[in-house]
């Protein structure tokens, strides 16, 4: 794109109370159609525009972002509870954070609605094990998040 | 039924599991002690009592433990704790030497036959004065059938991520790599293998791919879980108990070939 910027842009951590939007792909949920640590690719040598890609729920409508990223099912994830785990330690005071991040790649896979890309990063300094406990987390959330939609969708209309 | 005495070289010749251990026993010329995968096999309790007269070898891990038979056999009724192993002795090479001149080995597939603990158990028992037998184990025809269908199951699911692999265009996940998708299939053969020498049914366990080229084993049982994830010939290996606790209970790197202590505390 001609317009599009040649040099990441990065923006502030997302205050906890934001939502995020995360894509997920169907080959990975499990047999019973759940989301899965497969969802979440962290790895410890990641660069910054390599974490977890998400999209800032304020920044881009839903259903934008259901069609930017079908067939895949995207998952509306708070950011607190994706960084504050309960039973397990913050990983907001290790340096997890989402951050808003654009790049030429980005801006084009999101066009119009570049400013509403944020990755995952921080966790490239957790051990192994943390790093899997944190992807759980992540597969467990994204299953509660399919699970609110889906009884969402199964309230019947008001009545006018 | 044939016995068969082997050696680790000749070990690829082994035959199908086959249904009666008798010949064994008949064959025996002096004590024969019982080793089993599977900790409380059928097997050695339906051999007759005084065929079985040195005890059972209950345990191949860092330390070789035997049971005294009447200890095992307290153990599979129920009275102690299911693969309870106190009153074990660990065997050093004091007792190592008092051991039977003939050791039966009761597999039930080849690929146990193969596996490193099979050959762990050649490698301490082995001695020029010792036979070392590897005999097919009688299974219940119903384990096997289940076994058989979760193999089935998971080789269906192994494919769909090989087909993946080779989809093209942007979907296209990362390439799997041989050695990642060998160790998946090692571990298929160990689980298969390992149910059909256990009493557990019904399983929730499936294989995922990844986009980083990995592929992700899981388990649940009861209140358990077992995450494993294949890249190149390394499992990663995480436990959780109970399910809904976020710290696991510990991180391993292994080979397929020691995946079987992670089912046993699965299944335990």
């Amino acid at each position: 794109m001609a317009d599009s910027i040649a040099y990441p842009i990065v923006g502030a951590p997302l205050p906890h109370e934001a939502n995020v939007y995360r894509a997920l792909r169907l080959e990975s949920f499990s047999p019973e159609g759940d989301p899965t640590e497969a969802h979440f690719i962290m790895k410890k040598k990641h660069r910054t525009e390599e974490g977890p890609s998400h999209g800032i729920c304020d920044l881009i409508p839903r259903e934008h972002a259901e069609r930017l990223f079908h067939p895949q099912r995207i998952a509306k994830l708070n950011v607190s509870e994706m960084v504050n785990p309960s039973g397990g330690q913050s990983l907001s005071e290790r340096g997890v954070v989402v951050i808003p991040y654009r790049d030429a790649k980005s801006d084009e896979f999101y066009k119009e609605y570049a400013e509403a890309h944020a990755v995952l990063t921080g966790y490239q300094d957790l051990t192994n094990k943390e790093l899997n406990e944190f992807k759980r987390h992540l597969a467990s959330l994204a299953k509660k998040a399919l699970e609110a939609d889906k009884s969402t969708t199964n309230i019947d209309p008001p009545k006018t | 039924m044939t016995k068969i005495t082997t050696t680790l070289s000749e070990q690829a010749t082994l035959p199908q599991p086959e249904s009666s251990l008798s010949p064994i026993l008949s064959a025996a010329t002096s004590p024969v002690l019982f080793w089993t995968d599977a900790g409380a096999s059928e097997t050695a309790i339906s051999a007759p009592h005084g065929a079985v007269t040195h005890g059972v070898i209950v345990g191949v891990s860092e330390e070789i433990q035997v049971l005294p038979i009447e200890q095992y056999l307290l153990s599979y009724k129920g009275f102690l704790e299911p693969y309870s192993t106190s009153g074990a002795v660990q065997t050093g090479q004091s007792e190592l030497n008092r051991l039977p001149g003939i050791i039966s080995c009761i597999v039930s597939t080849k690929q146990q036959a193969l596996s490193s603990r099979l050959q762990s158990v050649y490698l301490r028992f082995a001695h020029p004065n010792r036979l070392i037998q590897f005999t097919p184990e009688p299974t219940t025809q119903g384990q096997v059938e289940y076994a058989s269908r979760l193999l089935g199951k998971l080789q269906g699911q192994l494919q769909q991520v090989i087909s993946m692999a080779k989809k093209s265009g942007s979907e296209k996940f990362a390439d799997f790599e041989e050695s990642t998708l060998d160790a998946c299939q090692e571990l298929i053969n160990t689980l298969s293998s390992y149910l059909v020498n256990s009493q557990v049914k019904n399983e929730s366990l499936f294989l995922v791919p990844s986009e980083d080229g990995t592929i992700l084993f899981k388990w649940i049982r009861n209140n358990k879980e077992l995450s494993i994830t294949i890249e190149q010939n390394v499992l990663q290996v995480q436990r959780w108990t109970p399910l809904s606790s976020y710290q696991s209970e510990g991180y391993w790197e292994i080979t397929p070939d020691h995946v079987r202590d992670h089912f046993d505390w699965l299944i335990r």
